[in-house]
Order: structure tokens, then sequence, then C-alpha cells
């Protein structure tokens, strides 16, 4: 018997257990660990504020979505020892793997940053990317009447880029619905020296930042928050005032990589760009967003991901030449407000293009262009990932970026 | 059939009654699973129509915006109109004309190309301008029609377009009355190429364009390509102390080449160049120091001073 185990039992984590499953025949048992039976529907998360989505429906068992002949085991992972091939929980337990699969993903560390958790956290203060914190913002919005909302990104990598963009984009909506948008004043702080990285979709986004009447501050690297002053610092000695502040925390591995010693300086783990085989590691491989990849840290991308290490897995197990196939491939709707989205698809060589998607030329989806489709297919996104994407079952989308349907 | 149900029957009664208890627990057992599996089944429909509801009344409701836009536009009033077009469309051609039209398209479509063509427009307008203005002109004899052509060069050109026109008229009419679909095809593989050339060329000139104005929204306030690595030969102290001083820091300190030397390092060790925040947690050096030593965007001056790629803000 061969021992298999998956760490992390979200997007990618329940993806690949389903896919290994089916792939490996019975001499292997599987084994998935997390630390608790939530599994969040992460890009809903972005709506709760906005009463879109209530908590409830966001949440469901993870073990829901494993199939039968895999063990899940609820447990903190204390560390993972390389070279003996073991993973410690906090249970006391110790698991032997002959194989291990990495998708402990990312969360967010508030705390790093001077004074962002002191006073006026959940009070004035909001992170949207726990369900927490997405849902007392949501009662805060609700109170609000007028003001200044400032959102600050506190540095690059986030998980899910746009996001930030997005609830910008949402609460410009939310305030003209209530009639009282000219009472609001909106900035956008972030890092990044404009409203994205690549030049095709930052001159886009940024001028629908222009177009909605957001506040764009570039190079903004927060250095800390006075919760009392409700001020916002930079460490280049900008200062913006505040009624809300609603707050991307800085991003980092999961906690058991530091303390295997496995990481770089923020947690991710070291990972082949194309083949997602650890770094050094000969037995382990990763994906979604535990790794130091330079892509998106997003579901599309574990899902991709998944593709190609499914056939990796098997290629490593018969002694055959590894797939350098993986190519960054992301894809990301974003929410516009007034019922619109864009669609972005790009990967680690190519900055998102405007174009159709998936079939080129019918679309029926565009890329970098604002359309009522796109936010259909946002919000019909959630049964797809509830029920193909965790599942593991084939979504018609290749791991590959296709040129084809992009205007160069 | 009698004769096998009935030793079971004699089974089932010589059980105790727990026995059978037991056996109805195992069938309500396997049914409960069977009705769980049904369950489960069902769970994805339920979502979807749980999904679709709301997505198509956004649809719905999208459509509706959309036609009363489009009403407000007067395009269902042009609609009722173009009714009675087609009234007289289908009064006035035959299914034998649309089938002959459609042998016809590519020949049309060039034919409209080749007249819509700026200097037949010109002509055409020119044309509708004489004949608005020709109340005013002056009768001419035949003798007169003869004179103006002898001596007007202009009258000359038209009179050899005009016969040339008749020419090609007549040599038409002499051919069969209805191009076979040889011809048609010659016609259109003739058509065709001159026409995706065209479209290419627009094409490319178009994305000649497009990366122009990419690459002028890509530049930044500094001299250098700040996506590129300057090879150890091109990079220099002096190269530094240039493009440092263009990004607005004016004399660089022993303090400065640290972080600098230690950028161009850690790209060139790892292939990626490292972030602020990155370069404080390996070089222990403090964010406020870096930020004293370079005050606007430390992590690209110092990437564009240290001759490598800016640090990536990963999608």
């Amino acid at each position: 018997m061969k021992n298999l185990v998956i760490l992390g039992a979200g997007t990618a984590g329940s993806m690949m257990a389903n896919k290994l499953r089916r792939r490996l025949g019975p001499e292997w048992s599987i084994t998935v660990v997390d630390r608790d039976n939530d599994h969040v529907y992460q890009p809903g998360l972005l709506f709760v504020p906005f009463g879109v989505y209530r908590p409830g429906e966001l949440v469901r068992d993870r073990s829901s979505f494993l199939p039968d002949g895999v063990d899940f085991v609820v447990a903190e992972i204390d560390t993972v020892d390389a070279v003996a091939k073991t993973v410690s929980l906090d249970t006391g337990r110790t698991l032997a793997y002959d194989l291990l699969v990495v998708a402990t993903g990312t969360r967010t560390a508030p705390a790093e940053t001077s004074g962002l958790t002191g006073a006026g956290w959940n009070e004035s203060i909001f992170d949207f990317y726990t369900m927490e914190g997405a849902t007392r913002l949501g009662e805060a919005l609700e109170r609000f009447t007028g003001g200044r909302i400032v959102l600050n990104i506190v540095d690059m990598p986030i998980k899910c880029p746009v996001a930030p963009l997005e609830f910008m984009f949402l609460a410009d909506h939310h305030f003209h619905e209530r009639g009282i948008r000219d009472q609001v004043e909106l900035v956008y702080a972030t890092p990044l020296d404009a409203a994205f990285t690549k030049p095709r979709a930052a001159a886009e986004l940024g001028t629908l930042l222009e177009r909605k009447n957001i506040e764009l501050e570039t190079d903004f690297n927060t250095s800390e928050v006075d919760g009392v002053g409700q001020v916002l610092h930079a460490y280049d000695g900008r200062a913006l005032e505040y009624d809300v502040l609603v707050t991307v925390p800085l991003h980092q591995g999961s906690e058991w990589i530091e303390r295997s010693g496995l990481g770089d300086a923020f947690g991710f783990l070291p990972t082949h760009p194309n083949t997602l085989q650890v770094e050094g590691l000969d037995d382990v491989f990763a994906l979604g967003d535990a790794t130091d990849l330079q892509t998106s840290k997003a579901g599309s991308v574990a899902h991709f991901q998944g593709d190609v290490l499914i056939e990796n897995i098997e290629r490593h197990l018969n002694g055959v030449e590894l797939l350098a196939d993986f190519d960054g491939h992301a894809n990301c709707f974003i929410e516009t407000g007034f019922g619109k989205a864009i669609l972005i698809d790009f990967n680690y060589d190519t900055e998102p293009l405007a174009g159709r998607f998936p079939l080129p030329g019918l679309g029926p989806f565009s890329l970098l262009k604002e359309t009522a489709v796109n936010h259909w297919g946002k919000l019909g996104f959630r049964w797809i990932y509830w029920n193909s994407l965790v599942r593991g079952l084939d979504l018609p989308i290749d791991h590959r970026m296709l040129m084809a349907g992009k205007e160069a | 059939m009698m004769d096998d149900t009935e030793p079971t029957t004699t089974a089932t009664a010589a059980l105790t009654t727990d026995q059978r208890l037991d056996v109805v627990e195992a069938k309500l057992d396997a049914l409960a699973s069977q009705i769980q599996t049904l369950v489960d089944a069902q769970r994805p429909i339920l979502d979807l129509a749980s999904e679709v509801g709301p997505i198509a009344d956004e649809m719905m409701s999208t459509g509706i915006d959309q036609l009363s836009h489009l009403q407000d536009r007067g395009y269902f009033d042009l609609a009722a109109e173009g009714k009675y077009l087609v009234d007289r469309l289908v009064e006035d051609y035959d299914p034998s004309d649309l089938h002959d039209l459609a042998d016809n398209a590519a020949n049309i479509l060039d034919t409209v190309r080749m007249a819509t063509q700026p200097s037949v427009m010109a002509v055409i307008r020119d044309a509708a301008e004489s004949f608005d203005s020709a109340r005013e002109l002056e009768p001419v004899s035949p003798i007169g029609a003869v004179r103006r052509v002898r001596k007007d060069k202009n009258v000359q050109r038209g009179f050899a377009f005009v016969l040339d026109v008749l020419a090609r008229v007549g040599r038409a009419s002499a051919r069969a009355p209805r191009p076979s679909r040889g011809q048609l095809a010659a016609a259109v593989s003739h058509a065709a190429p001159p026409s995706r050339e065209t479209r290419r060329s627009s094409a490319a000139a178009a994305a000649v364009g497009a990366s122009s104005t990419a690459s002028t929204t890509s530049a930044g306030p500094g001299p250098a390509d700040e996506s590129a690595f300057v090879p150890d030969a091109e990079w220099s102290r002096e190269v530094a102390t240039a493009t440092a001083a263009a990004y607005g820091v004016a004399e660089l300190s022993e303090n400065h080449w640290q972080l600098i030397d230690f950028v161009r390092a850690q790209y060139v060790s790892s292939g990626s160049t490292p972030n602020i925040r990155k370069v404080t947690k390996l070089s222990g050096i403090p964010t406020r120091d870096i930020y004293a030593l370079f005050p606007k965007a430390p992590g690209k001056v110092m990437a564009a001073t240290a001759g490598v790629p800016k640090p990536v803000g990963c999608l």
C-alpha cells in the first residue's frame, strides 16, 4: 500500500483528490488534511458586503466534495519532514507519505501591518478576504451615509488580484443605487504604479476608475495605520484620511511551511513554474495559492495547474520525464458594477488582451471589455465551481492559453 | 414460481421477531443509501435552478432595457416601415431571383466595393450636381456636340469612357445571359486576394498603432526600459548613477550602493527582482531606511538603477 497525502482541501486540494482518486489504482491510499470542514466559495466573499450573497450560501462541508476512497483528516499541520517523508499534525498523529501534494493556499496576515488590527479593527477598518470581515463590512456599509472610503493593498501578491478593483466598482454602484454617491469619496491606494500591472489592462481599468470617479493613489506602500485618528500612512510620507478603511492585508503562505523551513521569505513554496514539482524535493508537488509562482493566486490558475499536475504525477510515478506544460494561464472575471463585467485571460508571457473567449471570434465572453454576458458568466460560475471545478471534472477550457481570438 | 417462494415464506415465518426486524432494518438501510445517492444526484440540478433564476431575471431586465432603448431611438418605427420594404421586395422578386442573387453575391459585393471607391463616388456626386443644374445648361445641337468633342479635353475623356462602357456592355450581352458558377468562382477568386490583402495591412497598421500606444502607456518617468535586464558589459557605476539621477536621486552613497548591488545580485541569482518587502526581509535593511535613500517608488527606482526589470506586481 502506498500513501498519497494532500495538504489542504480548498479549491486545489479537493480538485486534486477527485482527479487522483480516479487516476490512481487501489494500491494507493489517499489522505486529505485540512484544519476545518468549511469550504468557502471565496469568489463570493466580494459580494457579501453588498448583500448579493449571504454568508450561509458560500460555505459547504469540505467532506462533501471528497470522493469515496479518500480519508479526510481535520487537523492543523505542524510540520513536514521532507527527508523522513512524514507530516506531523497538531493532534499528535504522523502521516507517512510516498507522494505529497501541497495545496494549503495563502492566508491574510493583518497583524503584520503596524496598527492595522489595533483601534478600529472591524469597526472602521475591515478586510473582505474573510467571512467575518466581509460580513462586518456589509453592516458598516449599510450604516454608511457619506464620507471617505479608502481601500489599500498592503503588498503583492494577493489572492484574486482584481478583487480590490471589483470592490471599488461595486461600491460605486452600491452608493449610486442608494442615491448617495455624491456624498461618498472613493480612494484606491495600490503599491503598484498603475491600477494594474500589465499595460493594456492597466490602461483599460485606469480609465474605468476615472470614469467612475474613483481616485487612484499609485506607489502607495502602507507603513502604518492610525486607527484612532483614522489615517493611513505610506512610507513615502503620504497620508490618507478615511472614514472607512477597506484593507487587503499582507498575504503569506501557510505557517507549517515556515515551521518546516521549506518556504521563501513569505512562506510560499518554491515551485517549478512549468512542471509544478517543488524545487529540490522529488516527491512533493504544489499547486494553487501556496506556490511562489509569478501568476495570479486564483482558482482558475489552480484549475489549469490541476490539468498539468495530474499528468505529471502519473509520469513521476512511472519514471517518465515531467511535462513542462504549465504556462501561467489565468483567467478572471472582473465585476465592474451596473450588471457588467470584464473578462481577462493571460499567462506568464502574454498580458491580458482584447478579443473573444473561449471560442475565438464568437465568445460568448468578451475579453478586456465590459459586457453583461461576462457578468452573467461570473454569477453562473458559482455553480460550475461547486459542481465541476472542485470535483475535478473537466471544463471545456484548455489549460494552455490560446492566442486565437485575441487581438495581439 | 410458487415452489420458489414457498420455502422462503416458511423460512421467514420461522424467524423470530427480532430477526425479522433486523431484515427490515437492513433493507431500510440499503434504501436510505439509494435515496441519498438520488438526493446527491439532484443537488447540482437544484443548485443550477437556484442560480439560473436570478441570472435569467437580470438577462430579462437587461434585454428589456435594451429594447426600450432601441424604441427610444426609433428603431421599431424604422422596422415597421421596413416591413413595407420587405413586402415590396416579396412582391417584386420570386425565389428564383433570390437564387440568382446568391450566385451573384460575390460579384455584387465586389461591384459595390468598386462603386463605392472615393474616386467613383466623386464622379457620381459631380454627375448628380450636374443633373441638378441641368435646367440652366444651354441645349446642345448635334453639331455643337461634335464641336465640343473636338475642342474640350474633358468631354473627350468622358466620351472615351462612355464608349468604353458601351463596348463592355456589348461584350457582356454577347455572352451567355447568366454567368456559370465557374465564371463566378473565377470572379470571386480574382476579387478576394486584394480585399484580404487590404484587411491584413489595415490590421497590421492597427497593431502597430496599438503597440505604439501600449509602449507609451508603459513608459515611466525614467529614461531606461523598465522591463529589460542590462548585462554586466553595459552596466557600470556611471550608468547606475545617471539612471538614479534621472529618477531624482542625485547622489549615491555607500548605503545606496549596498541596496543597488543587493537587488542586482538577487535578480542574477534568482531570476526575479525582489520587491521592497522582500529586500527588507532578505537584507535586514528596514523599509523606512530604504525610503530614506530612495524616497519615490523605491522598488522601481532601485531596480532601474541596478539595471534589472522592475519587480513584477504579480497579476
